[in-house]
């Protein structure tokens, strides 16, 4: 079960843990939206120091987002590369032929590089944190509003839910037939990368018709056991807020007038 | 006393785009009481499964009728009352698991059908005893082995206090420890009083309830409590089925010339007349 670092739960009962999900929820959506807005490398770097702060308040092993980060590390390499190519404005600092690297450059560079970081950050320290159970019960009761307009709260979390729950079991089926199909002589290993691809089809195919099935035999039990949508249900864990949480809203104030003044 | 399920001459075919499709089920008449322990078997593509989807409205009769306790599965303001007397667990214990962890799937059920929040703690609660699963509350699903997997299962129909189990094939996927919980599961509930109805295709499964039917291509071939079977289980052969060891072992050594009587009840008096005759010798 190594590499399923993302949507990874860490139980514990750290502040962070405690919090209740629809605010982590919340502060978490509007963070990455001011992400957007920290256009200053000094307001990056203070937000970059409150996550810090708070991954150490949740006591989330540091070695963790590494791990998580490591699929946008080629973006975030190649998104600095361009700016630092590409930016002109400011005094010159390296020149050579082909490419003039301008102070500008290196700050846009900088920048991005954190914003990307921050938000993988902030959604990694969420998940690990938050309970998937927590995690779609926090988003079924914010979306609940939105129901009025149509939006199908209760289902939306329901399929999060479901999602979360056969992860790990489409997981082990995908390496049951990446053996079984490996028994049969496919060497995965071999050839450049779209032949590799290649290969991986005869694992996809087999896991989409047995996923399908799944989905199908699930369908049935669910409405076995009187399953009919969120009509006339209740909900078994209910979440309250604390003054905890009031914490949140502060940080997320503060944060805004940190935007604020550093703004351009 | 009325009984639980009634099927009223019911046929069954798919409704599917071929101008005639063949009948899955012909002519069904079965009634079955509260408190019994009924197994089904029939080999593949017998309609055994179909029969008990029948039997909680996940499939309508294209002619005659399914009740149960009075009220008649295709009326649809019944329906919900229907499933909630009548209990389904499925033969892969992976595909009924819903949530993420074990007590959230037990809650699910309840959820579903409106449970006040604070009357579901102690429900649940009494539902993981039932099946044995103390201390793995809050255990995810993918952490159990596949008989933990399919008790959870269990535990989630029997949170809804259904009068009726039905186990479509529940024990086929789990090794012969799981599937003996299994078993133990399903004879416990039925001297709790629930209506027990178990579709297999071993013979030896079978022979544990106290009423054996035999469905063979869509129809319903034979009918008998299991006690009464022993002598002609012989038949089972006719419809493609295994015979239990211990009735292959007693119909050839009686045709081997052994004085065994020709009336046995159950697996012990076999032991017990060989044990016999072996210490006369």
């Amino acid at each position: 079960m190594n590499g399923f670092i993302v949507g990874m739960y860490l139980p514990g009962d750290s502040f962070v843990h405690q919090l209740d999900p629809r605010a982590k929820l919340g502060f978490a959506f509007i963070f990455m939206f001011m992400v957007f807005f920290a256009d200053r490398l000094l307001a990056c770097a203070i937000f970059l120091a409150f996550v810090l702060v708070a991954i150490h308040i949740a006591k989330v092993p540091y070695r963790l987002f590494f791990t998580a980060l490591k699929p946008i590390i080629f973006i975030i390499l190649l998104s600095s590369l361009l700016h630092l190519w590409m930016t002109k404005g400011g005094e010159m600092i390296l020149a050579f032929p082909g490419i003039t690297i301008y102070e500008e450059g290196i700050r846009q560079a900088g920048i991005i590089s954190i914003r990307l970081l921050l938000l993988v950050a902030i959604a990694s320290l969420l998940t690990f944190t938050t309970s998937p159970v927590d995690l779609t019960d926090g988003m079924e009761s914010l979306l609940s509003p939105l129901r009025k307009i149509g939006v199908p709260a209760h289902e939306l979390a329901l399929m999060m839910s479901i999602a979360l729950r056969f992860i790990p079991t489409l997981w082990e089926e995908t390496e049951k037939i990446r053996k079984a199909q490996m028994a049969r002589g496919i060497d995965f290993e071999e050839g450049h990368i779209l032949k590799r691809l290649k290969k991986h089809l005869p694992i996809l195919i087999p896991l989409f018709i047995s996923a399908f099935r799944r989905a199908e035999d699930l369908a049935l039990a669910m409405e076995a056991r009187c399953y009919r949508g969120s009509e006339g249900r209740t909900k078994w864990r209910q979440l309250h807020y604390t003054r905890r949480d009031l914490w949140l809203l502060l940080i997320l104030i503060l944060l805004g007038m940190v935007l604020l003044i550093f703004r351009h | 006393m009325e009984p639980i399920i009634q099927f009223e001459h019911v046929w069954f075919r798919y409704q599917v785009d071929e101008p005639d499709p063949p009948w899955v089920l012909k002519d069904i008449r079965l009634n079955i009481d509260p408190g019994e322990y009924v197994s089904i078997v029939g080999n593949n593509g017998s309609g055994k499964s179909t029969l008990a989807r029948l039997a909680n409205g996940l499939l309508l009769p294209t002619k005659g009728r399914v009740m149960i306790s009075g009220m008649e599965t295709s009326s649809e303001q019944d329906i919900w009352q229907i499933r909630r007397t009548v209990g389904m667990v499925f033969q892969n214990p992976e595909n009924q698991i819903v949530a993420t962890s074990v007590e959230d799937d037990i809650a699910f059920g309840l959820e579903n059908i409106g449970v006040p929040p604070l009357q579901m703690e102690e429900k649940i609660k009494n539902a993981v005893k039932a099946v044995g699963l103390e201390g793995f509350e809050h255990h995810e699903p993918h952490t159990l082995s596949g008989g933990q997997k399919q008790r959870l299962a269990i535990a989630g129909v029997i949170v809804l206090e259904p009068d009726v189990i039905i186990f479509d094939e529940s024990t086929s996927m789990l090794d012969p420890v799981g599937r003996k919980t299994i078993l133990e599961i399903m004879q416990s509930l039925n001297r709790r009083g629930k209506t027990i109805i178990h579709i297999t295709h071993s013979a030896e499964e079978a022979f544990m309830a106290d009423r054996m039917i035999v469905m063979h291509q869509g129809e319903c071939k034979l009918d008998e409590a299991t006690g009464r079977l022993y002598q002609e289980a012989m038949r089972l052969k006719e419809w493609e089925l295994d015979v239990p060891l211990e009735i292959e072992l007693w119909d050839r050594l009686r045709q081997k010339g052994w004085p065994l009587p020709d009336k046995i009840i159950n697996k012990e008096e076999l032991v017990s007349e060989i044990w016999r005759l072996l210490s006369r010798t």
